[in-house]
């Protein structure tokens, strides 16, 4: 018998032994422990299996497009690994998983057998981005009337805001038809193949303009709408947003199209 | 302090899962009460608090917690319980219950319901935390007996006698899972029927049954099956002793239709009216009115 058996066992002890489980080090725990008819082993195996396996699903479910693309197997290795590197510091698996995108990166880069595989980094950004979005809070309609009522110079100053769902992304892949591509189960009950092209694609993720509506949206915009939007999300002034991204259209200068961000709900709010 | 509830329903309700959220609006007659999984509703905004909504709209609700880690060794996380106690005053809750488990150690969370050592000084850490939760919250909360794969050497109590004395310094309620006593019996030998005699059943104010996974030298509380016959047994005997009570049907993986759910729920409701023929009428809210004055 261990010495620690001669003595209770502390809530420190044990919550050392469970942290030592989660790295795969089962005998941590097996050392504090006593025999019951299951068999120790099988314990420590069960609490290792589900704990491991809560993490595991989550990122599945997360990044089920990628699952896709690398096969149950190989994803399940991937996403195994990755949670044994990135413990859970909250409570919340549905906000588990931020770092996998750049897991994936890494991923990528060190295995010879995804080197055709390379989009893969984007579309694991793309699948955390409409995560993000799917549980952000409820965005308000924009104050249009009280917009109105500002001065010029009020108006010069404000920020516009992003909705709280909106994120956006420069791929260098179309991870959008991709993604589209394996939400439709014909493809994959076919085995169809798709197509990966490369090259600058923009992408804004968002829930839409309604504020019942938790569809989700993947708009491919043009460089000019991405950099404006981008100027928005980092707090660009209203004045400068119209000098800077001013638009020639047939001799006359355009501001950018405030009107259309707004209706779809990309743009929600403003500060003063 | 305002006591638990629950005791006013003393029916068979639903853990409500998001994929059965069309059916049971539709069906809302059919299911008394429902429990909510209390740390997937957390969220201020968003789809969650929409759902959440429409639900509190239609049917009463209790919360069930497992993100408290009332056995970790580090203090009660004050933030989250500020978010639970906003979640359960705006949603008019029954009950708050959570696990005697941990879940957070000092460097991470660990999506599982684990177990400790019943020794002395877990009885007095967990006993202060329970009373602060308690004071935080102003309410009554259930603890609830989880399923353990594993067992300590040198407890100073069975899980029974650690529990009763909880109830008795704490005053907080027993949300006691006939499931979780049948898998430790199967597990780690501990006998489900010697248990229930030496349980404060009288601070039982809700049940929880729900199916586990045979994995055939040892069972996994997987919530992913119908009630077996040995745990509909285990509610029986509980129910012969404690009257009706607010029993929950508890599926989580492998999710089945709503009328395999419905199906389930109706057995259990067959229990508790037979118990009401047995049993005289006992008003275990009053009791706590007594004691929490």
């Amino acid at each position: 018998m261990d010495d620690k058996q001669l003595s209770s066992i502390s809530l420190n002890d044990a919550e050392e032994a469970f942290d030592a489980l989660m790295q795969g080090e089962t005998g941590e725990l097996s050392k504090i422990l006593k025999e019951t008819p299951i068999g120790q082993s099988i314990g420590v195996n069960v609490y290792r299996q589900t704990s491991m396996s809560a993490l595991v699903n989550a990122i599945k479910e997360t990044f089920e497009t990628c699952q896709h693309v690398l096969g149950e197997d190989y994803f399940d290795q991937c996403a195994t690994s990755f949670c044994q590197l990135y413990p859970l510091f909250h409570n919340d698996l549905n906000a588990y998983g931020s770092d996998f995108p750049g897991f994936m990166v890494e991923l990528v880069e060190s295995r010879a057998e995804l080197s055709s595989l390379k989009f893969l980094c984007d579309l694991s950004a793309l699948e955390w981005a409409l995560n993000e979005a799917f549980f952000a809070p409820k965005k308000h309609a924009f104050d249009v009337n009280k917009f109105g009522t500002l001065t010029d110079e009020q108006r010069g100053a404000l920020n516009l805001k992003l909705g709280p769902d909106v994120r956006l992304l420069h791929s260098h892949y179309n991870v959008k038809d991709i993604y589209t591509f394996h939400k439709d189960e014909e493809n994959i009950i076919n085995d169809h193949s798709f197509e990966v092209t490369s090259g600058d694609y923009y992408y804004v993720i968002h829930r839409g303009s309604s504020k019942e509506n938790f569809e989700l949206f993947v708009d491919q915009v043009d460089e000019y709408n991405f950099a404006v939007l981008s100027a928005i999300q980092d707090e660009c002034c209203f004045i400068d947003l119209c000098e800077n991204f001013a638009q020639n259209v047939e001799g006359e200068m355009h501001p950018p199209p405030f009107g259309d961000y707004i209706s779809k709900g990309i743009v929600s709010d403003f500060v003063l | 302090m305002v006591p638990s509830s629950l005791n006013a329903i003393k029916s068979a309700g639903l853990g409500f899962r998001m994929p059965h959220f069309a059916d049971i609006m539709k069906r809302r007659d059919e299911v008394p009460w429902i429990e909510l999984l209390l740390d997937n509703w957390l969220c201020e905004d968003g789809i969650v608090a929409d759902r959440l909504e429409q639900l509190i709209k239609v049917f009463p609700v209790t919360f069930h917690g497992v993100g408290l880690s009332i056995a970790s060794s580090s203090p009660i996380d004050e933030e989250y319980l500020q978010r639970v106690k906003v979640l359960l005053d705006k949603s008019d809750a029954l009950v708050y219950s959570e696990h005697l488990s941990f879940s957070r150690t000092t460097s991470q969370f660990i999506p599982d319901l684990l177990p400790f050592p019943f020794t002395s000084k877990t009885l007095d850490h967990i006993s202060e935390k329970i009373d602060f939760v308690q004071s935080f919250l102003n309410r009554q909360m259930l603890i609830e007996n989880v399923s353990a794969y594993i067992d300590f050497p040198n407890n100073d109590f069975s899980e029974e006698e650690f529990i009763t004395d909880l109830v008795k310094r704490t005053g907080c309620g027993l949300l006691l899972d006939v499931n979780n006593m049948y898998v430790n019996q199967v597990n780690l030998g501990r006998d489900a029927k010697s248990a229930l005699e030496h349980l404060p059943l009288e601070a039982v104010q809700e049940v929880h049954l729900g199916g586990h996974e045979d994995a055939e030298d040892y069972l996994i509380d997987a919530h992913n099956n119908k009630v077996c016959p040995e745990v509909w047994d285990i509610y029986q005997q509980t129910i012969d002793r404690t009257g009706p009570v607010a029993s929950l049907i508890e599926w989580d993986n492998d999710i089945p239709s709503f009328d395999v759910l419905l199906g389930e729920q109706q057995t259990a409701q067959e229990f508790l009216n037979a118990a009401q023929i047995t049993h005289p009428a006992t008003d275990y809210s009053t009791a706590n009115e007594m004691k929490y004055g």
